[in-house]
């Protein structure tokens, strides 16, 4: 039976080897790998704030991440490679949206959906020249009209998915992605 | 959390089963899930039990099953199960149903309940039981391809048999492996610690290697 066992095991794992797969990952990175630049734009040292930093290897372009709080709000500022700022995430309640775009994001996901649930909300403000540190983007940049990245759950006839959508500021919807959940097999037998 | 960390937390059975005497064993697992669409899918199962006794290793039982699952939310699932056991020349039959919410937004956490009816060599058994289980992914926020895990499963089992109420915990530290969104290898040390509320408590400790394919 055990000799069965392994022979499973090596099959299933020379084919998944052979298959072709999207490429996307993301590892911690430690204070000493991040680019002086951007440390120098977030600004704060490790006794003010606690700044998680990432690495995301995609197809796209790799980039390095910084995640953290801020007055109770979350933030996500991401750069390239080299430590340029290519945009920032604040994550919202669905209340600071403008009520004109909100009622026009409201319209379009009910023409969507048969039923959907929001689940988060974040803010994106693309780099500007303007943006020369986060705590200049905090006083003065936030005037920019960002762009609403929505985290949905909506059912359609094929039945629940999870959807990332963006939308205009002025509530008008510009990308929807499925999101692939994550294989749970392994919780649940 | 780090490697470090994992491994210390998957050595904490070890440090309990040392305070009394204990069965050890081997619990290899196989499974294998298979989507059909429009949310069912279905699920095979097989696992093995052997035993350490007399520094030999002796063959318990065998479990084959199959399962029916149907996502009732984008991660939520329901699942109908038929298990096969085969065990010192004797047959059990075990029926399975079961309910799971995933949460995996935030700190991924799942929570399952099973009810579960067995039959057979003359035994009726009949089990509630909830499992909770936590992953931690070893890098990063979430677990990637090719990245490691830690995952934390605490389970309570109230089991009625010929009349009599009897209850068992376990406690499950595993470190996983995920090759990609569908293939997974696991290490567990499953620590089981049955009649609990009554005298003479028995652990038993399984070293699982599981193996998780999805097509």
């Amino acid at each position: 039976m055990n000799n069965l066992f392994t022979l499973f095991l090596f099959i299933f794992s020379v084919v998944q080897l052979n298959g072709q797969r999207k490429y996307e990952k993301e590892v911690d990175l430690s204070i000493d790998q991040v680019p002086t630049i951007a440390k120098d734009f977030i600004g704060f040292s490790d006794e003010d704030i606690a700044v998680d930093w990432y690495y995301e290897y995609n197809l796209i372009g790799n980039s390095i991440e910084a995640k953290f709080c801020y007055h109770k709000k979350k933030y996500s500022v991401e750069f390239d490679t080299i430590g340029m700022l290519q945009d920032i995430e604040v994550e919202i309640r669905k209340s600071k949206i403008p009520k004109y775009a909100k009622s026009e994001i409201e319209y379009a996901l009910n023409q969507e959906f048969e039923k959907f649930k929001i689940i988060r909300i974040q803010e994106h403000f693309d780099a500007s020249q303007y943006m020369r540190s986060f705590q200049s983007f905090i006083t003065t940049d936030r005037k920019q009209k960002p762009t609403y990245e929505l985290e949905v759950k909506g059912k359609k006839k094929d039945g629940f998915q999870m959807y990332e959508i963006v939308f205009s500021h002025s509530g008008s919807m510009i990308r929807k992605e499925v999101i692939v959940q994550p294989n749970t097999d392994h919780f649940e037998y | 959390m780090s490697i470090k960390e994992a491994l210390f937390f998957m050595m904490m059975p070890l440090a309990l089963c040392s305070q009394s005497s204990y069965k050890v064993g081997f619990l290899p697992k196989i499974n294998v899930g298979i989507s059909v669409g429009n949310g069912y899918g279905i699920n095979l199962m097989h696992q093995n039990r052997e035993q350490f006794d007399q520094r030999r290793i002796n063959y318990v039982l065998s479990d084959f099953a199959i399962f029916g699952d149907k996502k009732v939310d984008v991660r939520n699932k329901i699942a109908l199960g038929y298990l096969i056991r085969i065990r010192d020349g004797y047959t059990f039959h075990r029926m399975i149903q079961q309910l799971v919410i995933n949460n995996l937004s935030g700190a991924k956490m799942s929570h399952r309940l099973r009810l579960d009816e067995t039959f057979g060599g003359g035994l009726e058994v009949f089990r509630l039981r909830y499992k909770n289980s936590i992953l931690f992914p070893l890098n990063g926020q979430s677990v990637d391809d090719k990245e490691a895990y830690f995952k934390s499963g605490l389970e309570f089992l109230n089991i009625l048999s010929e009349n009599k109420y009897s209850s068992e915990m376990r406690i499950v530290p595993t470190l996983g492996y995920n090759l990609n969104n569908k293939t997974k290898f696991e290490l567990s040390i499953d620590h089981r610690i049955s009649q609990l509320w009554e005298s003479g408590t028995k652990h038993r400790m399984w070293f699982g290697f599981n193996f998780y394919k999805k097509y």
